[in-house]
């Protein structure tokens, strides 16, 4: 008899604690999720004519009537560049939603007119607007180098003497400005590096650290439509505190030797047409020399190798190559903190 | 290499010196577990043509798991399993690996008081740290032992234990008046250490304590009181942010006769909370929780059973609140997020798509299933499991549920049925509540004894349907059915040789909803998905059994999937399996 009173009292609880969610439902609502679209309010832009220059922002306002996955596209008339933001919800809040004059595809904007679409994933509705871009965005990071001035001075370039070498400044199709540092060739022996360049660096106010420290750098590839197997851009970043260029025999840097505290990073293969615009972590940089204490610091880095490196016709597994030069050009080298420099 | 030296040797000391494990006196003694394994798949007949996958694959591998326990002093011993596993093509080292895969220390302390630290099995009650049975495996026969065996075996899955690794402890006390006894347990254990993400973050280190009391008030009549809480210390990562999951238990057991019955009554409730802790260390600030959920449990069970044990029957009511979160016990043996690769055929149709999971990659990928408790409800997949995906402690579940079990008199037969019914608490998604309905039922006939042969056969069958559903606004409306069959005939030709063929069968069809949550569990959208899938396995094989503990089995197979869905390809596939086991 006393069990069967528990029973009648937990049961009567039971019942009592059911009813006590004040909840309508879980989640958001299935309804407004795959009912009808609706937009609310169309796209509107807060800022019609920016000056990325001088920290000019465009904030992008619309709302829906449920959570939607839309692009917002922006695209240079002249430029061709393009930024894309993504989201997944019912609100453009044109506080969260800001282009800074960055792009997602380079090259990057230039002082030009721009188009602006967003859209919705499975709907038909695109809204429309435009924006005048006056000014450029000034990309905030520490500057290996942009070539504008020429090469750097205290730079070292080596490369092999073959065919068609081309380490040097070019100017008929730069990334940014008006120069770039062309890395290029052809081997005619069996030989995988064509030539190099390095640079001494100074890191001391970075603070850091190396899954936040992004090494950016434009990468143009291809010559006539074509692309010679197997090339690519070879990284070296050196924190061996040893003079930079003390040593004038051996056709570069002095900081990079085999037992210094040395890392190193390949975009392998350069296998595109055009301009890319890469940014690699410092973390994404493995060992490749073990003379200090293997932790990536970025505040210790003292110089940087951009080399240009492909396999050689001579070598049997590229024999097409004889026929195609190597092109790894590079324009618009940056370190950035905390983010890669086309997120900024 | 000095631990395979150190293997080698003992391996070396077992099959010369058989004295030293019959002279050993019980200081040290070995047991273990060997496993020869192989297995060859082959495409089968498909819709579309896959000429980049291999017509045919084979593996397998040798283990040995080698149990060594020591008895360093009364009462006191030291458990290590030691495997090497070799598997096929490895030479000379190649392919050969050698783990330590178990370690334990356990004894007891003045006869009173008995510990263990290292790898611990532990298991509370269905609300609070129990390991659910894996999705599909309810009734199931003996026609994929050998692949059940498996995949337990190597997720360390004993009964409905969670491997952990920690310190647990347990004692006992007897009274002569007031209350009889009351007995005590202790555990704290870490599941997961801490985490990397990158080279300077790290999710803190897991853990998991616990402890009960449970004390039998008098000859019918035992109670209990459980807690175990789940957290993150946040000092051991660097993420600022630490789970919280306490959950507490009490239950009331009372045994009772009716009329040729033992009955036995037992009412349960709990209450759990999970939070996380942000520790605003930067600026100093104070510490912060959020996404909180908290919520209740009760559950109201009568279970009888017959004197002469030929009928058993129970029944109870249930109800778990929708904001109940207990990781030890919602944690789900399959993991279905899919991160985990299929092992066997992962893509079809010339690679174009990733194929759908199969009821054949159940039985047949150990790698699918999870070890580690998860802090969040894991995904999981409505046709292999919807009613109770997270076992009995299911949260958002109130209902009935039942079961009755009949043995005939002399053994011919067995029959047993049981399911629930159940009904969302809240909606999800909707005010709408979902209804489930579930229903299993085996029957399991011993010819022999029925037809006087003289060697063994047996023929089980068995049946699991559920059923989801939900009415109200049209673009939530939920209709999904599912009906799982199989069938599985063993018959005996020789001393211990079996001839036996196994049919397993699933069909469903209908939509689902299905949740996605985000890293703190709260449901962030839904996914609007439709079924309409048979899913088989057809397998015949031999069964030669040297003991209980030792059995060959030779085993070919067929199992495939069809879908309604143009634009999803059928599949099918063939296995021969080779298993040798032998537990030592």
């Amino acid at each position: 008899m006393r069990t069967a009173q528990i029973f009648l009292f937990v049961f009567a609880l039971t019942l009592g604690l059911a009813s006590c969610s004040n909840e309508a439902f879980e989640g958001p609502s299935i309804t407004t999720l795959f009912g009808e679209f609706e937009i609310l309010d169309s796209l509107q832009v807060s800022n019609a004519s920016p000056d990325f220059s001088v920290n000019d922002q465009v904030g992008f306002h619309a709302e829906f009537n449920k959570d939607v996955d839309w692009t917002l596209v922006i695209e240079g008339q002249t430029s061709g560049s393009r930024k894309v933001i993504t989201g997944f919800s019912n609100r453009l809040d044109s506080n969260a939603v800001v282009w800074t004059g960055g792009t997602s595809q380079v090259p990057f904007f230039t002082t030009e007119n721009c188009t602006v679409q967003l859209t919705v994933l499975d709907e038909p509705d695109t809204m429309h607007a435009e924006v005048t871009v006056l000014g450029t965005r000034l990309f905030e990071g520490i500057p290996v180098s942009d070539f504008e001035a020429g090469i750097p001075d205290e730079a070292l370039v080596f490369h092999q003497f073959s065919m068609n070498m081309t380490f040097e400044l070019g100017q008929d199709n730069p990334l940014m400005g008006a120069n770039y540092f062309k890395m290029g060739g052809r081997m005619g022996w069996n030989e995988w590096m064509l030539g190099q360049i390095d640079f001494p660096l100074q890191m001391g106010g970075v603070t850091a650290s190396a899954e936040n420290f992004y090494l950016n750098l434009g990468v143009l590839s291809g010559m006539d439509g074509a692309f010679a197997t197997d090339q690519y851009v070879n990284i070296l970043i050196s924190e061996a505190t040893g003079p930079f260029n003390d040593d004038l025999s051996n056709n570069g840097a002095d900081v990079f030797q085999t037992d210094m505290e040395v890392y190193k990073y390949q975009i392998r293969p350069v296998d595109w047409l055009g301009w890319r615009y890469i940014a690699i972590p410092y973390s994404d940089f493995d060992v490749k020399s073990q003379g200090g204490d293997n932790v990536r610091t970025p505040a210790d880095i003292t110089a940087i190798r951009l080399q240009c490196q492909s396999c050689p016709s001579a070598n049997a597994n590229c024999p097409e190559n004889a026929d195609v030069d190597v092109r790894t050009d590079i324009d618009f080298v940056m370190f950035t903190e905390n983010a890669p420099l086309l997120d900024q | 290499m000095m631990r395979l030296n150190f293997i080698l040797s003992l391996l070396l000391m077992g099959s010369c010196c058989p004295s030293v494990w019959a002279q050993s006196n019980e200081t040290v003694w070995f047991e273990g577990m060997s496993r020869s394994f192989f297995s060859r798949d082959a495409l089968g007949t498909v819709d579309a043509p896959d000429t980049t996958s291999a017509r045919n694959l084979s593996e397998g591998y040798n283990l040995l798991d080698l149990n060594t326990h020591i008895a360093p002093a009364e009462n006191l011993e030291v458990f290590a399993q030691l495997r090497v596993r070799n598997r096929f093509g490895g030479f000379f080292g190649s392919g050969t690996t050698i783990d330590v895969r178990q370690l334990r220390a356990s004894g007891v302390i003045k006869d009173k008081v008995r510990f263990s630290i290292g790898d611990l099995y532990l298991k509370q009650s269905r609300f609070t740290l129990f390991n659910p049975d894996e999705d599909l495996s309810h009734f199931e026969g003996n026609g994929f032992r050998a692949y059940r065996e498996i995949v337990r075996y190597e997720n360390f899955y004993q009964d409905n234990r969670w491997r952990m690794q920690g310190l647990q402890t347990d004692f006992s006390m007897r009274f002569d008046r007031g209350i009889r006894t009351l007995e005590f347990d202790a555990f704290l254990t870490r599941p997961r250490g801490a985490l990397s993400l990158t080279n300077t973050l790290f999710t803190p280190d897991l853990l998991m304590g616990g402890g009960g009391v449970v004390s039998q008030l008098d000859a019918k009549t035992t109670a209990g009181l459980h807690w175990v809480q789940m957290f993150e210390v946040p000092a051991s990562g660097t993420t600022h942010q630490s789970l919280r999951n306490p959950v507490v238990r009490a239950s009331l057991e009372r045994l009772g006769d009716f009329e040729g019955w033992q009955v036995k009554n037992a009412a349960e409730g709990g209450y759990s909370q999970r939070h996380w802790l942000f520790s605003e260390l930067a600026d100093g600030g104070a510490d912060t929780s959020g996404y909180k959920r908290e919520g209740v449990y009760f559950e109201l069970r009568n279970a009888s059973m017959r004197k002469d044990s030929l009928w058993a029957v129970q029944f109870g009511i249930r109800h778990v609140d929708p904001g109940f979160r207990s990781a030890g016990a919602q944690t789900r043996r399959l993991d279905m997020s899919g991160t985990v690769p299929l092992s066997v055929y992962p893509a079809y149709s010339d690679a174009v798509l990733a194929r759908p999971m199969a009821m054949f990659d159940l039985l047949s990928s150990d790698g699918l299933y999870n070890q580690m408790l998860s802090p969040t409800l894991m995904a999981f997949h409505p046709v292999y499991s919807n009613v109770l995906p997270y076992g009995d402690a299911t949260p958002n579940r109130q209902g009935v549920f039942f079961g009755v079990q009949r043995k005939q008199g002399n053994g011919e037969w067995e029959a047993e049925v049981d399911g629930g019914v159940y009904r969302e608490v809240i909606g999800q998604g909707t005010p709408d509540l979902r209804s489930f309905g579930q229903v299993a039922a085996r029957l399991h006939w011993n010819a022999d004894r029925t037809l006087a042969w003289k060697r063994k056969a047996t023929v089980s069958f068995a049946s699991n349907a559920e059923r989801t559903s939900r009415s109200g606004e049209e673009l939530a409306v939920v209709d999904l059915s599912r009906l799982a069959l199989d069938v599985f005939v063993n018959a005996e030709v020789s001393e211990g040789l079996f001839v036996q063929g196994a049919i397993k069968r699933l069909d469903a069809s209908g939509n689902e909803f299905l949740a996605e949550r985000n890293g703190f569990g709260e449901i962030q959208t839904f996914r609007a998905q439709s079924f309409d899938v048979s899913d088989h396995i057809l397998s015949a094989g031999l069964w030669y059994a040297f003991s209980d503990n030792v059995y060959a089995n030779v085993q070919y197979s067929g199992w495939g999937s069809s879908f309604s869905d143009p634009l999803q390809p059928d599949f099918q596939y063939r296995r021969l399996l080779f298993v040798f086991s032998v537990q030592l």
